[in-house]
C-alpha cells in the first residue's frame, strides 16, 4: 500500500509541477526517472547505514553477554550468550545484499572485512576439539587446534588468531568471525538432524575441562575482533564517510549497478547456489551455513530480506522503526512497468518460500532427500525462485541504467 | 553555390576541430582484444577476478558450479568421519583442499626457507628411465611425489627445503638485476633414500579458463607445432603424448607444466590422487606403494572417495571458471609493449589467438569461442638454467609447456604474490621474462637490450593480460 502511494506522490508531483501556470518549469519523464534514481540511491544508503548499526549494536549487545559469560560461566548466561549470538544475526543476515562490488565489506581496499566476519564453512578443528573423524590436523599436530596446543601457540593475541585464519593461504581455514563464536558457544552438531538439535556443547568446557581457560580467551578475542571488523565496515557508512560520500558522489546508474549487482549475485548465486543447493546435494549438515546453532532457516530467511528490502525500499530496525524511500520496484516501474510487475511477483514469491524454510526450522533436516534436479520440494523451489529474482534484478538493472549486470556469483 | 559555400565552411569547421582533437596511436588496439575469453570473459575484477562463472550455463550447471567451488574450496577429512561430503583425505597428502594450492582459483605460493606449511607447492620425483605407458618411472617406495603430511597413524614420506643462491645480471642499459635460485634439500625420507631421485619442483596454477583450454581441438593446438623447426625460426614447439588412462592409450598432452596430462577430467582427477590422496573412478587405487604398510591398512572413505557426480561437479566447476576482462589495454604504454612483445618474438610460444572446437560434450557452453590465452600449450626448451632434468613422456628435462598468460596480471591481486614459473622462483614477470633460456634465450636477450621505457612497456602490457 504505501509503496503505490510512494509512487503516485512521485507522479503527482511531477504533474504538478509541469502544469502549474504560475510555475512554466516542465519536469520530463526523463527528470522524472533521474529524481527516482536519485532518492533510491539516498535511500539505499540509508538503510545500509541504519542496518550496520543495528548489526553493530546487537554484536556489541553479544559481546556483553560473552564478556559476562567468560567472567563466570554458567549454564544460564551461555544460554543468554547464545541468545544474543542468534539476535545479532537478526540485523546482520539483512546486511549480506550489500556485498559483491568491492564495498567496506568485501573491496580489496577495505581488506575483505567480510572474510574475517561471516566466512563459513568454519575449519572447527583448527579452532577446538572436534569428535573423531571431522577433521583436525595432520599427525604431528596429534588433532589438537588452537585451543588445545599450547606448545604451537602458547598464546593468544588478536593478532595471533587474525594471522591465522586463512593460514597456509587456504580460504577454507576459517577461524575467525560469527560462526567461530557460534561453534564455541554451541558446539558441533553432533546429533542426527531427524534429532533436531543444535550443537550440545556443555558450560562446563569453560570451566571444568582442559584448556577452558583457553577457550574462553578465544572466545573473547574472537568477539573483540569481530566488533573491530564491524565497527570499520559500520563507519564507512556513516553520514559524511569517506565511502558514503564516494557511493553518492557516483553517478546514479553506477551506484545501482552496485546496488543490484550485490542484490542479484546474493539471490542466485551464495544464497541460492552456496548456501542452499551445495548443502542439498552434499546432504551434509557441515554444508548449512550456521550448522552448530541451527540457524540456517533464519540466514536463508534473512538474506533475502536483505534482497527484498532494496526491492521495496525499506528497512525495519530493531528497535521497530521503519527506514523508507524511492524502491527498486517504483524506479523500474518509471521505466519498465512490465518489468517491475514480473518482479514484484517473483519478489513475493521468494519472501513466502523463504519464510516455509524459516518456519519450518532444521535446514538440515529440510534437506534430506532434496535432489537439485526437482524444483518442487520447499528447499529447491525456493532456490529455483531466488535464480528467478537474481537474474530478474539484473536485468532490472540492465533496465535502469543500459549497463550489464551480472548477476552469477 | 550557396550550398558548396557552407559545405566549405563546415568541412573547415570540422578539419579544424579534428585537428584540435586529432589524436593518432601509434600502436593498434585490436577490436575486442581486452576479452581474454571472448564473449565468456568475466568483467569481475579484484580478490574474486578468478572467481567467476562463464555466463551461459544451463540451470543445472549453473547449481552443480557452486557444489563444484564448495568440493573445491573445503577441506577434506580423514576416514572415518561423519562429515559425508568430504570423507576420505590421505592417508598421505599434500594438501587438504583443492583451494590450499589453487587459494581463489588463483596461484599457489613457492616453498620458502624455513617455512612450516607449504602453500600450494610439492615435488614430484622419479627415476630414470621409462615407466608404464611412457611416463616418468616411478620411485617404488615413493610414487610420483613427495607427499609430505599424512593422517593420523600414518607416517608421511618425507619433507623437502629450500634455500637461495642469487644469480646477478646486468640490462645493456647497466641496469642490474638479481635472480634467487632455489636449491631443494630432502630430507627426513621414510621409505628409504631419495637422495638420487630425479626431481621436479612445482606451485599450483591459477585454475581460470581451463574448460576453454580443454575445448581446443587437438589439430589447433598441432598446427602450431615444429618439432624440428622446420620453418628455421629457431622456436619448435614440439607436442608432449601422454597416457589416457579413460581411452587406454597414448593422446596428446595439454595441461600441466610438462602438458603430460590429457584432459582437464584427468588433470583433476591426477590431482585428487596425487596432492589429496582422494580416489576416483579414473584413479581407483589409493596412493600407497608397497612398502607403505600404515597407508595401505588405513580405512577409506568408500569406493571411490570422490564420486562421480562430485567428480562431474568439480569438473563443471573447474571448467566453467571464466577470464578476466583484460585492464588498460588502449592505454598507449601498453599497446606499445603488446608491439614490442611482438617484435622480440615472444609471441612465437605465447600463441595469441585460438577458437575453441564445436565439439566439447563436457560442457558445451564453451564452444566456439574466441579466446586469448597467449599460449601455444605446446613443449619448449627453456635452457639449463630452468631444467629440472627429469624427463615426463615426451618432455625432456629442459621442456616446459608454454604456460598461458591470461590473468596473470592479476595474481597479485588475488594471491597477494606475483610469484612465477613451475615453482615459483621468479618473484615477478620481468624475472620469468630473466629466467627465459633455450629456445627462447634470443627473446630474453632482446628483452636486456630495451630501454628502461621499453621494458617498462612490455611489463606494462603483459600486466594487462
Amino acid at each position: 500500500m504505501k509503496k503505490v502511494l510512494g509512487l503516485s506522490l512521485l507522479l503527482t508531483s511531477a504533474f504538478f509541477m509541469s502544469c502549474s501556470d504560475d510555475d512554466p518549469i516542465v519536469i520530463s519523464p526523463e527528470t522524472v526517472i533521474e529524481n527516482a534514481k536519485t532518492t533510491f540511491v539516498s535511500n539505499y544508503v540509508n538503510i545500509v547505514e541504519a542496518n550496520y548499526n543495528d548489526a553493530l549494536a546487537k554484536t556489541k549487545d553479544l559481546q556483553t553477554a560473552i564478556n559476562a559469560f567468560v567472567a563466570a560461566p554458567d549454564a544460564a548466561k551461555l544460554a543468554t550468550a547464545k541468545q544474543s549470538w542468534l539476535d545479532a544475526r537478526e540485523p546482520y543476515g539483512q546486511t549480506e545484499a550489500y556485498r559483491f562490488y568491492d564495498g567496506p565489506i568485501d573491496g580489496a581496499d577495505f581488506g575483505e572485512i567480510e572474510g574475517n566476519i561471516n566466512a563459513w564453512p568454519l575449519d572447527e578443528a583448527l579452532i577446538d576439539y572436534v569428535a573423531d573423524g571431522t577433521g583436525g590436523q595432520e599427525a604431528s599436530d596429534n588433532r589438537q587446534n588452537i585451543v588445545n596446543n599450547i606448545t604451537e601457540y602458547p598464546n593468544f593475541t588478536k593478532e595471533i588468531l587474525r594471522n591465522l585464519s586463512g593460514y597456509s593461504e587456504n580460504e577454507s581455514n576459517v577461524t575467525m568471525g560469527y560462526h567461530a563464536i557460534e561453534f564455541l558457544l554451541w558446539g558441533q552438531d553432533a546429533t542426527a538432524p531427524s534429532a533436531k538439535l543444535a550443537g550440545q556443547r556443555p558450560f562446563t568446557d569453560f570451566t571444568t575441562k582442559e584448556n577452558s581457560e583457553r577457550r574462553k580467551q578465544y572466545l573473547k578475542l574472537a568477539t573483540e575482533i569481530l566488533v573491530e571488523d564491524l565497527e570499520a565496515v559500520t563507519k564507512q557508512w556513516k553520514s559524511g564517510a569517506q565511502y558514503r560520500t564516494e557511493f553518492l558522489a557516483l553517478s546514479k546508474n553506477d551506484a545501482i549497478d552496485k546496488i543490484l549487482t550485490g542484490a542479484a549475485k546474493l539471490s542466485n548465486g551464495e544464497l541460492s547456489g552456496e548456501r542452499m543447493v551445495t548443502a542439498v546435494v552434499n546432504q551434509d549438515q557441515e554444508d548449512e551455513h550456521s550448522c552448530f546453532s541451527d540457524n540456517t532457516h533464519r540466514d536463508i530467511y534473512l538474506n533475502a530480506k536483505s534482497i527484498n528490502n532494496i526491492i521495496n525500499g525499506s528497512y525495519t530496525k530493531v528497535d521497530g522503526t521503519k527506514i523508507s524511500g524511492t524502491s527498486l520496484l517504483e524506479v523500474l516501474t518509471l521505466v519498465n512497468a512490465a518489468e517491475a510487475v514480473t518482479l514484484t511477483t517473483t519478489a513475493t514469491t521468494v519472501m513466502a518460500k523463504v519464510k516455509v524454510i524459516s518456519d519450518a526450522k532444521f535446514f538440515d533436516y529440510q534437506i534430506i532427500g532434496e535432489t537439485k534436479d526437482n524444483n518442487n520440494k520447499p528447499v529447491m523451489s525456493a532456490v529455483t525462485s531466488l535464480e528467478k529474482q537474481g537474474i530478474e534484478l539484473a536485468q532490472a538493472g540492465k533496465t535502469i541504467t543500459g549497463n550489464n549486470i551480472d548477476s552469477e556469483v | 553555390m550557396n550550398k558548396v559555400f557552407f559545405y566549405a565552411i563546415v568541412t573547415l569547421l570540422l578539419f579544424s576541430c579534428n585537428k584540435k582533437e586529432e589524436y593518432t596511436s601509434l600502436y593498434n588496439y585490436e577490436n575486442g582484444e581486452e576479452l581474454s575469453a571472448g564473449k565468456l570473459t568475466t568483467t569481475i575484477l579484484g580478490v574474486n577476478a578468478f572467481d567467476q562463472k562463464v555466463p551461459g550455463l544451463s540451470q543445472l550447471d549453473g547449481r552443480s558450479f557452486f557444489v563444484g567451488n564448495s568440493l573445491f574450496r573445503q577441506n577434506w577429512v580423514s576416514s572415518p568421519a561423519s562429515t559425508t561430503a568430504r570423507d576420505g583425505l590421505g592417508p598421505t597428502f599434500n594438501a587438504r583442499a583443492c583451494s590450499s594450492c589453487h587459494n581463489k582459483d588463483g596461484r599457489g605460493k613457492p616453498l620458502e626457507t624455513g617455512q612450516k606449511f607449504s602453500a600450494g607447492f610439492l615435488m614430484r620425483i622419479s627415476t630414470s628411465g621409462i615407466g608404464a605407458h611412457g611416463g616418468p618411472k616411478t620411485l617404488t617406495n615413493y610414487g610420483g611425489q613427495i607427499q609430505e603430511h599424512a593422517n593420523l597413524g600414518v607416517s608421511y614420506e618425507a619433507k623437502v627445503s629450500v634455500t637461495f643462491k642469487t644469480i646477478k645480471g646486468t640490462f645493456t642499459d647497466g641496469e642490474s638485476y638479481e635472480l634467487k635460485e632455489p636449491i631443494y634439500t630432502i630430507s627426513d625420507e621414510q621409505f628409504g633414500s631419495l637422495q638420487n631421485a630425479l626431481t621436479s619442483p612445482r606451485v599450483g596454477q591459477q585454475v581460470i579458463g581451463l574448460g576453454l583450454v580443454d575445448a581446443i581441438s587437438n589439430n589447433d593446438i598441432l598446427a602450431n607445432a615444429d618439432e624440428f623447426d622446420a620453418d628455421n625460426d629457431g622456436i619448435s614447439g614440439k607436442a608432449n603424448y601422454v597416457w589416457d588412462v579413460v581411452k587406454n592409450q597414448t593422446v596428446l598432452g595439454r595441461f600441466g607444466w610438462k602438458a603430460n596430462q590429457p584432459n582437464l577430467k584427468q588433470q583433476v582427477a591426477g590431482a585428487f590422487s596425487g596432492d589429496m590422496g582422494l580416489t576416483t573412478s579414473l584413479f581407483p587405487d589409493e596412493n600407497c606403494p608397497s612398502p607403505q604398510q600404515d597407508c595401505q591398512k588405513f580405512p577409506n572413505g568408500g569406493l571411490p572417495e570422490v564420486t562421480d557426480e562430485a567428480l562431474t561437479d568439480i569438473m563443471i566447476y573447474s571448467s566453467s571458471l571464466s577470464v578476466p576482462i583484460r585492464r588498460n589495454f588502449k592505454d598507449e604504454n601498453v599497446l606499445k609493449g603488446k608491439q614490442i612483445f611482438k617484435d622480440m618474438k615472444c609471441n612465437s610460444c605465447h600463441t595469441e589467438v585460438f577458437t575453441t572446437s564445436n565439439n566439447y560434450p563436457a560442457n558445451k557452453t564453451l564452444e566456439n569461442v574466441t579466446i586469448r590465452p597467449y599460449s601455444d600449450f605446446l613443449l619448449h626448451d627453456m635452457g639449463d638454467a630452468l631444467a629440472d632434468n627429469r624427463p615426463d613422456f615426451k618432455a625432456t628435462g629442459k621442456e616446459w609447456r608454454t604456460q598461458p598468460l591470461w590473468g596473470v596480471g592479476l595474481i597479485d591481486e588475488v594471491n597477494n604474490h606475483t610469484f612465477l614459473l613451475h615453482d615459483g622462483r621468479a618473484r615477478n614477470i620481468e624475472e620469468a621474462i630473466l629466467w627465459h633460456g633455450g629456445e627462447s634465450e634470443a627473446s630474453k636477450e632482446a628483452y636486456k637490450n630495451l630501454t628502461k621505457e621499453d621494458r617498462t612497456a612490455v611489463l606494462g602490457f603483459i600486466n594487462s593480460l
